[in-house]
């Protein structure tokens, strides 16, 4: 089974997993219950109690492209069509302008074009038809725009708008399962609020940005507030159906964000979870060692009241933070994909996990778990106690600063004396590697060349793979290139050859195929030469020392 | 060694079969071969002299086995002896401890060079144990080439270590000219498992002489099972053939069984060697440890167990094992050799100073150590002796250690503040040696500053393509491409450095810098 994305969620405390094998499982305990086949991906689910029946059993909600299939008992019960939205008027005549024509002229689909783009520029929201059309003259293929302009002719325009988020808010009651109604979050950038039944959307809320990520507290009747994280960064609250104040501006794209009492907790795409106030003001900001994956409340409500943050990072750790301490930590192999906490079964705190491997892995809260943060303010880090590792100095290092210290001036002279012999050795053996051509590096004037040679093979037939690179500024022209070796060893079919060009900063690859005469003598050496054309000194050689050979098979 | 007619004369009043086991026993083997070749030629049913004869050509070929440690091609590609495919760090050869932490205390990579297969360097260099390419071990060079080259690049491995040994035979037959002693093929072997004195000079002679474990085992079986599998050296040579063979976790219980029988140091050894060759160091540790508990004051135990140490990257305990060993053994090249680098990159250069000075009261006079010697002076400020040391140095070194010694006068270069001098003398070395990874990342960052871009963009990627496992050209060539805006290489290669080093805070840091760079577009 690989799944790349995972979501999980509540519903007579089984766990539901819609993966991307369009795949929708019901876990109770730790077996599966069932295991229905969706017809297209999905993309969130979620549970609400849609009417005021006895027993209570809940509805589940799968959202997959523009649709929410809705399952009662584990049936499909209802399909919800997310409502179209209306396409701009001016976009519309721009088209039916452009269709109405039978004629073509030249011109006529320039002038559709700029008036689309006028039309973006303008900050009207397109469809795709005329989204795809922009992009496609602006890369500058013609033929393909005109293509796909005939194509739209005749149909309508429309713009779909697929459900990118969902979740669900309790209507007037505070039980668990009181009547609750469906929120989604719509690619086209709104955020509607269905009735309990699924079937009629009763509020809208334009963002104007698509959101990716829902926080839902309060009721609905009562008063309640929706945050919604969008693509473009932003975080929005709406608040009894209005939009309120400005939106709050994250560090990063959110990759996290949750609902906790009275404040907001984005998780971000830099490995930072930040804390805000319903008003975005930031309270506080947590950085992770990686990247954050999946967050969740970590909420008691029976015996203790304890809120804590569960964060699943990218190098496999969970980390569990009450306020801004981190309070515990443990980890798993993998990278998790999807982090839940609640109850499970008969048990009240479970931490649910599934891995990006697929691995599903289901821990219990122990009664006695401490999640307190600790009193007073964090102190410098224990680290900071214990002394670096420095080696102590050493008696033989006392007395040879004492040495020193006597003959100072001795040793100075002495030193600068043999330092500039040094230096004229080394420019002595600079200069012969800049022109004698031993080495095989060349930096002379002309060129710099770089040559590297290996052996392949085992024997008696062997290949000399040469890589050459052009070091220079300039590109060098016809290189004659010889291989010299014992004839009386080795015969080489084509030992002589010349490199057209070599380019700067490429490399060039060159094989030679040489074969051992008689694979029982000793192994000797290869030379390759890299001829200077102009003088009589050999640009680059290296030396292949060649493998002792195997004998040939009869 | 002239063998003169003369020498052949057997001097009248002589027992020649005496003369001969004489010659032998004077390690004159030339000359007993070809008394004893007279002698058989004589009469051939002489068990006496075909004994002498067997020992002197099992002499001659003789080699110490339990130093070598040579993988063939063959070893390496098809090596079916892993137990874990990512094993945890410190439990395989092949992933040794890195980093401060788990290097128990010792200097971290980032002081500590790496030899040029990428396994920690000791202060001692023994064939090889160096060079292990790791098939898996280095992702993304096709790990086929990579295990026909051989320790130094431009160097190919053999095919089998067994196929070096055959090899070695026929090259020692076709300089003899002789034609073949002992016609191993044809002999009865159940026969001479019968005599024990006779068979085991046989036994040797094959493995030694003829290189041909197989028949070599055949001897062995009769053999321990004529004694009734009672006799510890029968089960040991029986080890030693599995283990020539490939057959390792036979040789494991062979050699276990040889050493409950009785307890000798060889076998250690070799059972040692076995679990090194399976990559299973802490349980070839335990080996050591035991059998040097059982044996106390046995140095090649010591010193097999601080080897390990060192290759797991465990300097520090590698190190105490090493001062044990000076302990019993006072004169220890490879024990001073070893704690001299680790004094030398703990940062006690003039520590290090002392150690060497004795291996060169010792007699050890080559280029290594008066280079080293040379940069221990320097680091220990006695200035006026340091270059004189690398004069010497030059005097002494041949191709190999020429490069390495350029780089060292590089590095000394850049100590005074001469990057005139650095930059030459760094030429020089990559002109004598093309892939010497750290001269070239140098040069790489002398160009740089010198704002040759291209240049050093060049020369980190010789350097990365010369030494794969070295973090120093993946960290500049990321820094560099930082530096020009490319930041999305910059993140390739600063991964690739954190892979070759996990805990260097500079790739660290740049990494996460890169990542902020990422959130913030």
């Amino acid at each position: 089974m690989v799944c790349k994305r995972k979501q999980a969620v509540w519903s007579d405390w089984r766990l539901v997993i819609a993966d991307d094998a369009k795949k929708l499982k019901v876990w109770k305990g730790t077996s599966l219950a069932s295991e229905q086949a969706l017809l297209q991906e999905p993309c969130a689910v979620a549970s609400f109690y849609s009417d005021l029946q006895l027993p209570r059993v809940p509805s589940l909600a799968v959202a997959a492209g523009a649709h929410v299939y809705i399952y009662r008992n584990l049936r499909p019960y209802y399909k919800f069509t997310v409502p179209v939205d209306a396409v701009d008027p001016q976009e519309q005549a721009a088209w039916q302008s452009w269709q109405s024509v039978t004629a073509r002229r030249e011109g006529e689909l320039q002038q559709l074009v700029e008036a689309l783009t006028q039309l973006k520029g303008s900050g009207a929201p397109l469809t795709q038809p005329s989204l795809q059309l922009i992009s496609l003259h602006a890369a500058g293929v013609a033929e393909h725009a005109a293509a796909a302009a005939e194509q739209q002719k005749g149909l309508p325009l429309a713009r779909p708008s697929p459900v990118t988020c969902m979740g669900s808010i309790r209507k007037s009651l505070e039980q668990v399962d009181a009547l609750s109604c469906l929120v989604l979050g719509t690619e086209c950038g709104s955020v509607m609020i269905l009735d309990p039944t699924g079937s009629n959307v009763t509020h809208t809320v334009r963002l104007g940005a698509a959101p990716s990520l829902l926080a839902i507290s309060g009721l609905l009747d009562v008063d309640y507030r929706i945050a919604v994280a969008t693509r473009s960064g932003r975080v929005y609250v709406i608040r009894n159906g209005e939009l309120a104040g400005a939106p709050i501006e994250l560090e990063a794209p959110a990759v996290g964000l949750l609902a906790a009492a009275k404040t907001l907790l984005a998780g971000c795409m830099n490995s930072s979870v930040a804390c805000y106030t319903h008003k975005g003001k930031r309270l506080y900001r947590l950085q992770m060692p990686a990247v954050v994956h999946a967050m969740d409340l970590l909420e008691l409500t029976r015996q203790r009241m304890v809120t804590c943050l569960l964060v699943a990072l990218a190098n496999g750790e969970i980390r569990i933070y009450n306020g801004q301490h981190l309070v515990s930590m443990h980890s798993v192999n993998a990278p998790v994909a999807a982090l839940y906490f609640g109850k499970y079964g008969r048990e009240d705190n479970t931490l649910i996990t599934i891995t990006k491997s697929g691995a599903l892995d289901i821990k219990i809260l122990p009664r006695n778990a401490s999640l307190e943060a600790p009193p007073g303010p964090a102190g410098p880090p224990p680290e900071q106690e214990i002394p670096l590792d420095i080696p102590k100095k050493t008696s033989v290092y006392i007395e040879q600063t004492e040495r020193e210290r006597a003959n100072a001036v001795e040793m100075h002279t002495a030193f600068q004396q043999q330092l500039l012999k040094l230096r004229l050795l080394t420019a002595r053996s600079y200069v012969k590697v800049l022109t004698d051509g031993q080495g095989s590096i060349s930096h002379s004037s002309a060129a710099s060349l770089q040559l590297n040679a290996c052996v392949l093979g085992l024997g008696p037939y062997f290949k000399i793979k040469l890589t050459l690179r052009n070091n220079g500024a300039e590109p060098t022209y016809d290189l004659p290139v010889v291989a010299t070796y014992k004839p009386s060893l080795y015969s080489c079919p084509v030992n002589q050859f010349v490199i057209g060009v070599l380019l700067p900063g490429r490399e060039y690859n060159f094989e030679l195929s040489i074969r051992s005469l008689n694979p029982a003598l000793p192994p000797d050496d290869v030379r390759i030469v890299v001829v200077n054309p102009a003088g009589n000194v050999p640009l680059l050689s290296a030396i292949v020392k060649m493998p002792l050979s195997e004998f040939e098979e009869e | 060694m002239e063998a003169s007619p003369q020498a052949n004369a057997v001097p009248a009043g002589l027992d020649p079969v005496w003369l001969a086991n004489s010659y032998l026993t004077r390690r004159k083997f030339d000359e007993c071969i070809t008394l004893c070749t007279d002698l058989l030629r004589a009469n051939p049913y002489d068990q006496a002299v075909w004994y002498i004869k067997t020992r002197a050509l099992t002499l001659q070929d003789w080699i110490d086995d339990i130093e070598v440690e040579e993988e063939g091609v063959a070893e390496v590609l098809l090596d079916e002896h892993a137990v874990a495919k990512a094993p945890r760090p410190g439990t395989s050869l092949a992933r040794p401890m890195t980093g401060a932490k788990g290097a128990g205390g010792g200097p971290s990579a980032a002081v500590r060079p790496m030899t040029s297969s990428g396994r920690p360097l000791t202060g001692f260099a023994r064939p090889g144990t160096s060079a292990r390419p790791g098939t898996s071990a280095r992702p993304g060079t096709s790990s086929v080439e990579a295990a026909f080259g051989g320790g130094r690049p431009g160097t190919s491995r053999p095919v089998t270590s067994g196929g070096r040994f055959v090899r070695l035979g026929t090259a020692s037959l076709n300089s003899d000219g002789s034609g073949v002693f002992i016609n191993v093929d044809k002999l009865d072997l159940r026969k001479y498992a019968g005599r024990p004195q006779l068979a085991r000079a046989l036994c040797n002679y094959i493995l030694y002489h003829e290189h041909n474990p197989k028949k070599a085992m055949e001897l062995c079986a009769h053999a321990t099972v004529s004694c009734n599998y009672k006799d510890w050296w029968w089960k040991a040579q029986l080890g030693k053939c599995y283990y020539q063979l490939g057959l390792l976790r036979d040789a494991e219980k062979q050699f276990l069984s040889s050493l409950k029988t009785c307890d000798i140091v060889t076998t250690s050894l070799e059972l040692a060697k076995v679990y090194i060759r399976l990559d299973q160091p802490n349980t070839a540790l335990e080996v050591y440890t035991q059998a040097a508990a059982r044996h106390p004051g046995e140095v090649s135990l010591l010193l097999g167990a601080a080897r390990v140490y060192d290759a797991l990257n465990e300097t520090v305990k590698g190190v105490e094992l090493y001062k044990q060993v000076l302990q019993y053994d006072a004169s220890n090249v490879e024990a001073i050799a070893c704690l001299a680098s680790f004094h030398f990159y703990t940062d006690q250069p003039e520590i290090a100073l002392r150690f060497y000075r004795r291996l060169l009261q010792m007699g050890v006079k080559n280029a290594e150590v008066y280079n080293n010697l040379g940069l221990c002076c320097f680091y220990a400020s006695q200035y006026d002796m340091a270059l004189d040391c690398f004069e010497k140095a030059f005097q002494l070194a041949d191709d190999t250690g020429m490069a390495d010694v350029w780089y060292n006068i590089g590095q000394i270069a850049i100590g005074i503040g001469d990057l005139g001098l650095a930059y030459q003398a760094f030429k020089v070395a990559v002109s004598m040696d093309s892939s010497h990874a750290e001269a070239l990342t140098n040069l790489g960052v002398l160009e740089s500053r010198k704002g040759n871009l291209a240049a050093a963009r060049s020369h980190y990627q010789a350097a990365q393509r010369a030494a794969e496992h070295a973090y120093e050209p993946w960290y500049n060539a990321a820094l560099l491409a930082m530096r020009e805006g490319n930041l999305e290489d910059s993140f390739k290669l600063v991964n690739k450095a954190l892979a070759a080093f996990p805990d260097h805070t500079d790739s660290q840091e740049l990494h996460a810098q890169l990542l902020k760079q990422f959130a913030a577009l």
